[in-house]
Parts: C-alpha cells; structure tokens; sequence
C-alpha cells in the first residue's frame, strides 16, 4: 500500500502521523516543491524578530521519518496528476504511482494586479524561500510598507517594529475587518501607532514606482507614500494550477468532503488547499488555518489508512498576540449573522480598551470574539465545538468569561 | 519508556468558596515565575468551586499546534513541557488546549503549563481539603519495561508460580547479577537447553549443601579483583530449610554479603513431592502418606523466615507474586543492604505437589496472605513490620480446601491449622509492635540529647 503526500507541511506531517498512528504498514511517501525540511509557515514571522532560529523550526528531520518508516522527498514539484493510471507527473518528467494520494501542497500568497508590480522590490511571504529573500532585502533598510490588514499581515508588523524598523501598513478597509467591529478595529490601530507605525487606510495601491532606493506607492485615495521595500501579506490561495486537465473537482480549492475525499477515488485533500465542509453549515470553504490544516490532515489521513472517519468541518478561528496586546476571534462573527436567529451578546462601548462578544444559536455557543480580555481560547472552541448545552448561563459565561466557560467545559466532560 | 504515569487527581467541584491556597502554592514554586498554573474556579451565583489545571494528555492537542515543536511529552514522566528556546509565543497552544490547561503570561509572552513540579506537586500538601492527589504509578510496571532476563517459555510445570517469579526478580535484580541456584526446579530452567543458555545472567550451579558458602568465596574471589558483585541465590526450601539450612545459618552469622531468595513449595517437589521442614501440618506428600495409619503431615512447619530474623540479618522479608507491587519493593530493599545478608522468603504453591488447579497459583498466593496462613512483613535491622494487613482475614480453611493435598482433613483439622495460623500472626503482630516501640525509644532518646 503507497501512500503518496504532496506537500510537506502542517497537513501533510498530521497525516503521516495519523496514517502511522493506525498501522506501520505500507510505504509513506511525502514529496514538497521546496528544498527544506517540514516547517510551519505560522513560525515565519518570528524568525523577523529573531525569536526563533531558523534551525530551530524543522518540525522533522532524516531521523524523524526513519522513525517513523516514512520518506521525504525533497526539491520535487508535482505539476500533474492522472487518475487513470494513477500517477503524479514532476518537473523533471518523472512519474511516480500512488494506492492513495494527499494533495495537501498548501497555498500562494495573492498578488492583486499592480501596476508596476514587476520593476520594484516588492515580496510575497508565506514560505521560508520567501523569507530568506526578505531578511537579504531588510539588511540596511530602515523603513517597509506592508500592504494588507489581516492577521498574517500584523504579524509582520509586529515583528517588523520589534526589530526597529519604521513600519507602514497599507490596509484596503481597517485591521482585522474581519474579526473585528470599527470600534475594535479602531483600539487596534491606536496601538500600532503608538508604537510607531503609520497606517494608510481605505485604499488600494493603485501603481508603485521604483525611485532610486525607495518605492514610490500610489493609493487610490490619492495618498502616497514611500518606502524601502514593500511586503504583500494579503492572503494565500489555494495551488491548484497543476491539477488542471485531471478532472478533479476544484472551487477555489481542491473539493472535498466531510472525509476529505475528492471526486477522484483514492485522492484527498487537506490543509489550506483544500475546500471542504465547516462546521455550521456543511457548506464548502476555505480555510487556511493550522488547528484546519491539523483536523482535516488527520482525517485525510485516517481514511487513507483504511480507517473511516468524517471530519467535524472546519471552523474559523485565530488568535494573535502583539505589542502586549492580545486578540481571539472564532466562529461565526455577530456583525454577519441574522439577529433574529442568533443571540448575540457584546460590550456597547470600548471605554475600558477591550472587548467581548458571544453568539448563540439557541442554546449553542457558534462564534465568540474578544480583544484584551482575559480568556481561555481553547475552553471557548471546546464549548462550540462539542455543541454544549448552554440554558441559563449564557449572560453569566459573558460577565465572567474565563471562569464560566471552565465550568461548563468540566461539566460537559464528565458526561 | 512508557508506562503508566504519575498523575495530579483533582477532584470535580469539591472546594470550599474562595480558597486559594493551592494557587497560592502554585504561584510561589519557582522564583523565576509568578504566575500559578493550578488555577481556582469560584462561581457563587452557581455554587461552583473547583480547580483546574493541564491533564497531561496522551496526544497534547498543544504539542500537535506549535508551529515550532516547541511542546513536548516526556516519555519518562509523561509530563508535557514547553522548550522555552523554542517558543514564539504566538498563543496558538491556549486556543488548541480544550481543557484550560495552557495559559499566556502577558508579561513574559510566552505560554505556562503545570509540570507536576517535576515529581512533587506542591499545590497537592498546600490543599487540606483533599481535593489534590498525586498518585504515583505502581512500579512494578516499570519493572515490566525492563529487558526480560530469562528466556521466553517454559520447562516447569503448566501454573509453575516460581518460573514468574524468577523471571520477575531478575527483571528487577537486572543483569549485574551473579545467579546461585541448587538441584530443583528452578535449576532446570536456570541452566540452559541443550548448548543455549537460558538466563542472561551469569549462573553458578551449586550443591544442595553448599549455596551459601559457594556464594561466600565467590564474592571474596570479586571482592580481590576490586569488583562489588550482586550475588543472588534463587533456590527452594528443601535445600535452604533442611539440606543447606547449616550452610545459610553460617552465612548469616558472619554477615556474608548475599541476597538469598528461597521459593518456598512446601516440599522437595522436583524430585516427586516429599516432605521438607517447610511441609505444613496435615498436608500430603508422598513421605506423608493419607489412609488408616497416618494422616498427612504430623508436624507443622518450620518458620524459616523467623529463623532468619533471629540471626539479625539487615533485611528478611516474605512475599509472594500475588502482590507484584511489594515483592518488587522488598527485592529493591534487599538489593541496597550493603553490609550483610538479605533473605526473601517467598511462597510459591505448586500446582503438581499441592494437587491444584495449574491455574489457580496466583489465586492461591492471594488467598495465603488473605487468611493470614503467609503474613506479608519484613526486617530492616531487626525491626519488623506487616507490608500487607489483611482487615478481614477469611478462614484458613477457605485456603486449604483448595488443594487436593488437604482433601483429607477434617472440621478438627482446620480448626487446629486456624490455631497454628492464629497465633503465628499474634506473635508477628508482638513483635511489630516491639519494633515500633523501639523504635519510638530510639527517637525519644536522639530528641532529649
């Protein structure tokens, strides 16, 4: 029995485990595009602020996979897969079978067309090719634009004023418009300008110039700016280019369902690659996430094992920890739900810096967001994810999150 | 290697409001952390008081997110750490963790989670209410882990205790032992088959009359060529209570360094169940014949392990495989005494002599000690004390109807046999009692100067 991965990232390695959780049979093959050992691209912005050392981010080496009767191919790029014959195709013309194969290869960060996109030194950063280039690119530079809001892009941010430099962020609507209210949003922005940032909201770069050593940046506000280098950290998207002409099911994504099988037999998918049911309404989707990468992995994995398992879908959720400040947001967000069919507690007013808020469907915790306030995120997503019942104390769970969220996951535990 | 762990109990909902003293505890274990990883949970509008903190997982949902690998399970402990070279402190591990066991300190930005305090909670004595408890993994199961010292199978009869007892010694005893043995069971499987050898240890076959005394020269022999040896005698109580019985006594009397099991069968039993000083009263053997002259045994047995304890040896203890978890304690006490002779005197019935089922060995070792007919105790320095204490001791008889070598006897029988095992535990019990006293002499006259 082969079992062939493509990728080698957080999917990938949490089906090699769980496929070697099941049995020590078979052959485990995974095979990544880069030349590095498994790594997390979540761990990328730290080695900026030199948190981390880039030996320090192998989540496995030669003798893990001895260890675990698995082999990694390395500098091996997949750019076609024929189901027929059941076979991969790589760069160098090579074919390769497989019994089951996981495309779990992960995603791209976008580029929006920019005009004069290709003559400036502007970096896209999702892998650690990416960020390689990048430290060459900071060395001796004083100032970096970052163009996006998301929460990949405040990484970056942060990391970037914590190593002294000038930051810019360049954001199309506000910080985290998607996790947050106007009001949060707001709280946000204050502290990265406190700590010196500038921040250019409510337009697009329209065209950017190369100006001796400095980027010259044109909003569509009709704002510009300047600076050294210019960092992309607007999202990823799904690599499915090579699958074109395989007949497989995509969206954005590669389709899957809830055990992450594709419409071709014995192929699956997972990880930010994959586009398959959340937890709410069973309905498709991306979700480019590690706890996602992490699930649907494992159950990719599984039933590649020949064990049966469906995955619970996905669930939106992400946590970030900045300049002393800390932010959690998951689930389904109350400024998007009906308020007729969902109970929605939140702080009117954010005197105090922070902020709360919990969404019910009936008696069902389905989204929760807070900002500076003291919580347990793993407690909440417990209290979503095993559906708990929750009658009387919902504004007491809103009052004394912490506290209320343990006792009920206690309980719900000893049931 | 794996096993079973040590673990931190807490129990469900069961603190009186507002206590803290655990957290408290917590909070001040280690001068470069102050926050407490053992966090209280009061909720009065629920009447909800109770304590939280990591559980250990098997598979740590915090270890499976960090982006670094910088959680990890100790395979020792089991305990799950964090590498702190390792953290980014990027707080995914709070939003995997379900059970509110990893928790960010703001100031340090990075996470904290319980680790047991490394093997002594210190939040477990801080609780007077006994909501905390450290259970501490049976041993015996690390014992399992270790390399099996004898070879798979086995040459003993089917039920054989004493093969599961020599195999389980020398798991504990481990491979820096010189094995002793003497003809009989044991022997058989101790000395190999054919050209291989069986034990991974070495052996010195002895004389039914000279074990003891060969191991005294054997060590002398090591002692000349600068080696401290481990010498283990794992022979029965034909050739330790009668036959070698001189032998032994001498060794004890001039303090020989020696660690001397002794499988007791209650009779010569390898070469076709005959009696032996240890044969108990009433029993059958073949030199104790059952029919209209005679009656099985008519004398009761010697007790050699008191007979140990009166040449005031470091370390005499009884024991038996049903209780894995104290044989392997005493083993562990014998094997540290360093200045004279350990005895272990372990019952070991036999399935082919005393006419049992071959699968009941271990049930009837249970039920020897829980009729008290073989009281679980042990010697350090002469001062005795029960390991094992049986509250509600069931009658002798219970034990005794389960062999066909006691099938003869009557209600008069177990009534006498009830006795002997009465008054065997009485003056086990005086003596306990002495020791204690000693004991409590010894302190008070340490204390007033």
């Amino acid at each position: 029995m082969k079992h062939l991965i493509i990728g080698c990232g957080t999917a990938a390695f949490s089906a090699l485990k769980e496929i070697r959780n099941i049995t020590s049979e078979g052959e485990v093959k995974l095979v990544t595009m880069e030349e590095y050992f498994p790594y997390s691209p979540a761990a990328l912005p730290y080695l900026i602020s030199k948190r981390i050392r880039e030996e320090d981010l192998w989540l496995g080496d030669a003798s893990y996979f001895e260890k675990m009767k698995a082999s990694l191919v390395r500098n091996k790029e997949v750019v076609s897969l024929s189901p027929q014959t059941r076979e991969v195709t790589y760069k160098d013309g090579r074919q390769e079978e497989y019994d089951t194969l996981l495309i779990s290869c992960g995603a791209d960060p976008t580029w929006p067309p920019i005009k004069g996109l290709d003559s400036v030194e502007a970096l896209g950063f999702h892998t650690l090719a990416d960020y390689e280039k990048l430290a060459k690119q900071l060395d001796g530079k004083k100032d970096v634009a970052i163009y996006g809001g998301g929460l990949v892009a405040l990484e970056m941010a942060t990391a970037l004023l914590e190593s002294g430099y000038q930051v810019k962020i360049i954001v199309r609507s506000r910080l985290l418009r998607r996790l947050f209210d106007k009001g949060v949003s707001g709280l946000i922005e204050d502290i990265f300008r406190q700590h010196g940032a500038h921040i250019y909201k409510g337009g697009e770069i329209n065209e950017v110039k190369q100006k001796g050593n400095k980027i010259e940046i044109l909003l569509s506000t009709g704002d510009s700016l300047s600076a050294e280098l210019l960092i992309s950290n607007l999202g990823v998207r799904p690599r499915i280019a090579f699958l074109k002409g395989s007949g497989i099911r995509v969206n954005s994504g590669v389709l899957v369902d809830k055990k992450m099988r594709t419409n071709i037999p014995n192929v699956y998918a997972a990880g930010d690659v994959a586009e398959g049911p959340d937890f709410f309404s069973g309905q498709p989707g991306l979700n480019a996430i590690s706890p996602n990468a992490i699930e649907q992995g494992k159950v990719a994995g599984a039933n590649m094992a020949g064990q049966e398992t469906e995955s619970n879908g996905w669930i939106a959720m992400n946590i970030l920890k900045f300049l002393g400040h800390s932010a959690f947001a998951i689930g389904l967000n109350a400024a998007e739900v009906d308020s007729t069919k969902y109970q929605v507690f939140k702080q009117e007013d954010n005197r105090d810096k922070c902020y709360k808020e919990l969404v019910f469907q009936g008696n069902k915790l389905v989204g929760a967001r807070f900002f500076d306030v003291e919580i347990d995120p793993g407690t909440i997503r417990y209290l979503i994810e095993a559906r708990v019942d929750i009658i009387d104390d919902k504004a007491l769970l809103f009052n004394r999150p912490v506290e209320v969220s343990r006792k009920l996951m206690l309980e719900a535990e000893r049931k | 290697m794996a096993g079973l762990y040590d673990v931190l109990v807490k129990k469900y909902n069961a603190c009186p409001p507002d206590c803290r003293l655990c957290e408290e505890a917590c909070a001040h274990r280690d001068e470069k952390v102050s926050d407490a990883v053992m966090k209280t949970i009061h909720i009065p509008e629920l009447g909800f008081n109770g304590v939280i903190s990591c559980i250990q997982c098997s598979s740590p949902r915090c270890l499976e997110i960090c982006p670094t690998g910088a959680i990890v399970k100790n395979e020792q402990d089991g305990v799950v750490r964090i590498t702190e070279e390792r953290c980014v402190g990027c707080g995914m591990c709070t939003m995997a963790c379900p059970y509110g066991g990893i928790y960010y300190d703001r100031e340090r930005t990075k996470p904290l989670k319980c680790d047991n305090c490394n093997g002594n909670p210190v939040c477990v004595p801080a609780c007077p209410y006994g909501v905390l408890e450290f259970r501490r993994n049976s041993r015996v199961q690390d014992y399992l882990q270790a390399g099996d010292l004898l070879s798979p199978g086995t040459r003993a009869c089917a039920g054989c205790p004493a093969e599961l007892a020599m195999r389980f010694a020398l798991r504990v005893l481990g491979q820096d032992t010189v094995l002793f043995t003497a003809p009989g069971c044991m022997t058989v499987l101790a000395l190999g088959y054919e050209d291989k050898a069986t034990v991974a240890t070495a052996v010195y076959p002895c004389m039914f009359t000279n074990v003891a005394s060969t191991m005294t020269g054997v060590y002398r022999y090591y002692k000349h060529v600068g080696r401290d040896v481990q010498l283990v005698a794992f022979v029965g109580d034909a050739c330790s209570a009668d036959i070698s019985f001189q032998v032994i006594s001498g060794a004890a009397e001039r303090g020989e360094k020696l660690i001397y099991i002794v499988y007791d069968n209650e009779g010569c039993m390898n070469t076709g169940i005959q009696r032996t000083s240890t044969t108990p009263l009433g029993a059958w053997t073949n030199t104790d014949p059952v029919g209209e002259e005679f009656h099985g045994k008519s004398q009761a047995s010697k007790d050699m392990p008191m007979i140990m304890l009166a040449h005031n040896i470091p370390y005499v203890a009884t024991a038996t495989i049903a209780f894995l978890e104290d044989f392997a304690q005493k083993l562990t006490k014998a094997m540290r005494v360093r200045d004279g002779m350990s005895y272990i005197h372990l019952l070991s019935p036999c399935p082919t002599g005393w006419r049992a089922a071959p699968d009941m060995s271990i049930e009837l070792s249970r039920l020897a000690v829980e009729t008290n007919y073989f009281p679980l105790w042990e010697a350090e320095n002469g001062q005795l004390q029960l390991t094992v204490e049986i509250p509600n001791p069931r009658p002798v008889k219970e034990y005794l109807k389960t062999m066909g070598r006691f099938a003869h006897l009557t209600e008069d029988d177990f009534n006498k046999v009830q006795e002997l095992v009465d008054s065997k535990l009485n003056k086990i019990r005086h003596l306990a009692l002495m020791s204690s006293q000693t004991a409590t002499e010894a302190k008070t006259r340490s204390a007033r100067y």
